[in-house]
């Protein structure tokens, strides 16, 4: 499932959850779990934490950029 | 009587809590796991003349040691030995949750399942097979439970004390067979390497035993070629057993070069696709597929062909609200200003007989230029409030990635949605969102492009020349400005991207949609507001300086007769030749785009100033103020039923609006005597595209430096002048033709 999840990615570049689900038929929650083992291992990194420069950003406070947009992963290829 | 210990584990929000609770009533109380910041509930019950002991483990989605909640919850199975593990399982997510079900069944530590939440899962109508499902899982007890009502718990505990009494006893009294405890079947590399290893870590001997913990050999094996730091530290901790651990970690390499990837994903696959097998044998369906109405509105609105044509009709759709809906009410305000309101303060000023310069300030000054732009609030109302609308029912979100695909198309990032979205609003935020990129290079682009999406600011300027020059085509001519600003920063991003700022490797993406929310009428117009006033303030405050500023230069030098001699127009028109290939070479227009370069808004407020400031103070003196009072008060409600009207008039069948125009404001019927349809067309096609606010230009400038601040500045200016002078000559000449 995840290697399939990780070559589908590949292949589509960018799939929503619900997609991604459907392809793999499986349920969405159990695959935002295999998302998290990705981001666990450092193969998905989401789009907010890839930020990091949150503190020294001038609109820190008024920003509401989390809010907005769906969450994001990107897909880090395998060091192997 | 008997005493056992019973953990209670299972994935945050499956009610583990509440099936806690419920089994021990006020007999618990709650600390920190030792070392650990991590809170520890025990409780006590009394059952049938046994004396349980519940341990509420932490709310985990695995056993791996990435998490102190993930730590304790291993070690306490481990070291303390519960006689009995009840794992609570969200039946509405079985899917989701079996994973840290067969991770503690690998554990090898006693498993009974609570299937809670059931009334649920029956709800959405699946049914679990429970029967079947405990087979597949080594015939371990499967409860089905709806710990919010306290169903099902009796026979909970009934099946786990008898669980842990049938584990206790060596071999069943009738003869048959003891179930095999589940395990999964790895790849077969896999599973020759876990044998080799299993066998040494058997041999270690019991003075060392500490290393390994009470840890099932098998289970150390497995998690030695996954790698798992914490396990390999153990191990690598005393020398009898360092040897070992340093075989497994020569052999997980080996496995992981067969692979093509790490021993931890690939035993995670095999885990995955064993949860799923079972997930599916055990679970039916009411009908084949259960799609929620989300996934079924994604379906439509994500959709490859179809998503980008319905985000264009649903922009034209809001578009058509703002300018059919506002319209009486810009009407009204553009009444009411230049009315009681300019009245009013010519009449105070001539009460406190203020000089005549005084008066010309307030009224040709800041009346005209702060009123010229606050006459398009009700436009930006319903602007913010449709935006808003969009956000909080989760359709943004799918803009976004319909969009995404299409960026992706010019090189540009998928990541750059978000930013470029938010340049819609204003684009100094949108400036300092590009720091979501991770690439330079895409952060770059990302910016560069991001003063082409039409911000609020724009949005005046729009409404005035169209609705001064396109009558009932305004909305359509208002939403193509929009639609060019991002057809230009596709053709602008496209030449970047193959010239100065080449594309780095694609990177894949995977996008967790929030599921679609009804929006709540307080938050639609708590962030209408919030917008609004941020618009309202800025009118207070830069536009009100600049306005003042700008009446003073066109009133100097002292005793000027005419404003194309004072300072203002002498230097506006040291620039107009330079536009006069595009169609608008007025001084004053020239003027009114120097201003926009501190705040787009001006554009409009400059233009009001030049224009009609002199025919403001006439119209204060023609009616009495009471009279222009009562006149506003009528002309309010007049409003408010012509934008019920068109409301209404959008519903299927109905037609309650008049044919008729919206009613001129005096700056429009000035504007018309300076342009052309075709030179305000090249004219809003220069306001869309020339260079961007001076705190948009600030905001690059922080984040590239001012080496990419100024080209941006530059190039936008010149690529501005170019497609308004192709537009402006190209209409001259197919008229011509």
């Amino acid at each position: 499932m995840l290697t399939r999840l990780m070559r589908l990615l590949e292949e589509e570049g960018q799939l929503p959850l619900n997609e991604l689900s459907q392809r793999l038929n499986a349920q969405p929650a159990a695959v935002a779990g295999m998302l998290e083992l990705l981001r666990r291992k450092g193969r998905l990194v989401p789009s907010e934490s890839a930020c990091g420069v949150c503190d020294s950003c001038p609109i820190q406070r008024q920003c509401k950029l989390p809010d907005r947009s769906a969450t994001r992963y990107q897909l880090v290829s395998s060091s192997r | 009587m008997s005493k056992f210990t019973i953990a209670l584990a299972g994935n945050p929000n499956a009610g583990k809590s509440t099936i806690f609770n419920a089994l021990t009533g006020l007999r618990q109380h709650t600390g920190n796991w030792p070392g650990k910041t991590v809170d520890r509930k025990v409780g006590t019950a009394h059952w049938n003349g046994y004396q349980l002991a519940f341990v509420d483990l932490p709310g985990t989605y695995s056993l791996t040691a990435y998490s102190p909640d993930e730590i304790v919850a291993r070690d306490f199975l481990v070291d303390e030995h519960p006689d009995a593990v009840i794992c609570v399982v969200d039946a509405t997510n079985l899917e989701r949750n079996l994973y840290l079900v067969i991770q503690l069944l690998e554990l090898g530590v006693p498993v009974a399942l609570a299937l809670n939440m059931s009334d649920q899962a029956r709800a959405k109508g699946l049914t679990i097979d429970t029967a079947k499902l405990s087979q597949r899982l080594g015939d371990i007890p499967v409860v089905p439970t709806t710990a919010s009502r306290g169903e099902g718990l009796d026979q909970l505990l009934a099946a786990t004390v008898d669980f842990i009494k049938a584990s206790e006893t060596p071999s069943c009294e009738c003869g048959c067979q003891k179930a095999q405890p589940f395990q999964i079947q790895y790849a077969d590399e896999v599973e020759a390497s876990l044998t080799a290893l299993s066998a040494d870590l058997s041999t270690i001997s019991t003075t060392h035993q500490a290393a390994i913990n009470g840890y099932s050999p098998r289970w150390l094996a497995l998690k030695l070629l996954e790698g798992e730091r914490d396990i390999v530290q153990r191990l690598e901790a005393t020398p009898e057993t360092k040897p070992l651990a340093q075989a497994a970690s020569a052999t997980s390499a080996k496995l992981a070069n067969h692979f093509g990837d790490d021993v931890d994903i690939i035993t995670a696959d095999y885990r995955y696709s064993a949860v799923s097998d079972i997930a599916r044998q055990v679970t039916q369906a009411a009908t084949a597929r259960q799609l929620s109405l989300s996934d079924r509105l994604d379906r439509f609105l994500t959709n490859r062909l179809l998503g980008l044509p319905i985000f264009m009709t649903v922009m034209y759709l809001i578009f058509r609200l703002v300018i059919d809906v506002s319209a009486p009410f810009l009407d009204w305000v553009d009444a009411v200003i230049n009315g009681p309101i300019a009245t009013a303060l010519s009449q105070l000023l001539t009460l406190l007989r203020a000089p005549a310069w005084l008066d010309s300030l307030v009224i040709d000054g800041i009346v005209a230029g702060v009123g010229g732009i606050l006459t398009f609030v009700p436009g930006l109302v319903v602007l913010f409030f449709f935006l808003a609308l969009l956000e909080d029912s989760g359709y943004m979100a799918r803009a976004a990635f319909v969009m995404d695909r299409f960026m992706q198309l010019i090189g540009l990032h998928g990541k750059s949605v978000i930013p470029l979205m938010l340049g819609f609003g204003c684009a100094v935020p949108a400036i300092y969102a590009t720091r979501t990129i991770s690439s330079r290079r895409d952060r770059l682009l990302t910016a560069l492009l991001i003063p082409f999406m039409s911000c609020s600011a724009r949005l005046p300027v729009y409404v005035v020349f169209a609705l001064a020059f396109f009558g009932a085509h305004a909305s359509t001519v208002i939403w193509l400005m929009y639609v060019a600003g991002v057809i230009f920063a596709v053709l602008v991003g496209f030449v970047f991207s193959r010239t100065v700022l080449r594309p780095e490797e694609d990177a894949a993406f995977v996008l967790e949609l929030p599921p679609y929310r009804m929006p709540t009428l307080r938050s639609l117009l708590l962030h209408t507001w919030e917008n609004t006033r941020g618009f309202i303030k800025n009118a207070g405050t830069v536009i009100l300086a600049v306005s003042i500023v700008l009446w003073f230069l066109l009133n100097l030098p002292a005793g000027v007769s005419s404003q194309q001699d004072s300072y203002y127009g002498r230097l506006s028109q040291a620039i107009s030749p330079a536009l006069a290939p595009a169609g608008f070479d007025g001084w004053e227009t020239s003027g009114a785009l120097i201003t926009g370069f501190i705040a787009k808004e001006l554009v409009v407020s400059t233009l009001a100033q030049v224009y009609t400031g002199v025919d403001a103070v006439e119209a204060t003196a023609a009616d009495p103020l009471s009279q222009q009072l009562g006149d506003a008060i009528i002309g309010f409600g007049e409003a408010g039923l012509d934008a019920g009207r068109t409301l209404l008039s959008l519903l299927p069948g109905l037609n309650l609006t008049e044919d008729t125009s919206p009613e001129d404001t005096s700056l429009s019927q000035a504007l018309r005597q300076h342009f052309s349809p075709l030179s305000a067309l090249a004219f809003l096609v220069f306001v869309l595209l020339y260079i961007p606010c001076m705190a948009t230009i600030g905001a690059i400038k922080q984040e590239f430096g001012a080496r990419w601040a100024t080209a941006s500045a530059v190039y936008q200016t010149a690529f501005a002048w170019l497609i308004a002078v192709l537009v402006y000559q190209g209409g001259l000449w197919l008229a011509l033709a």
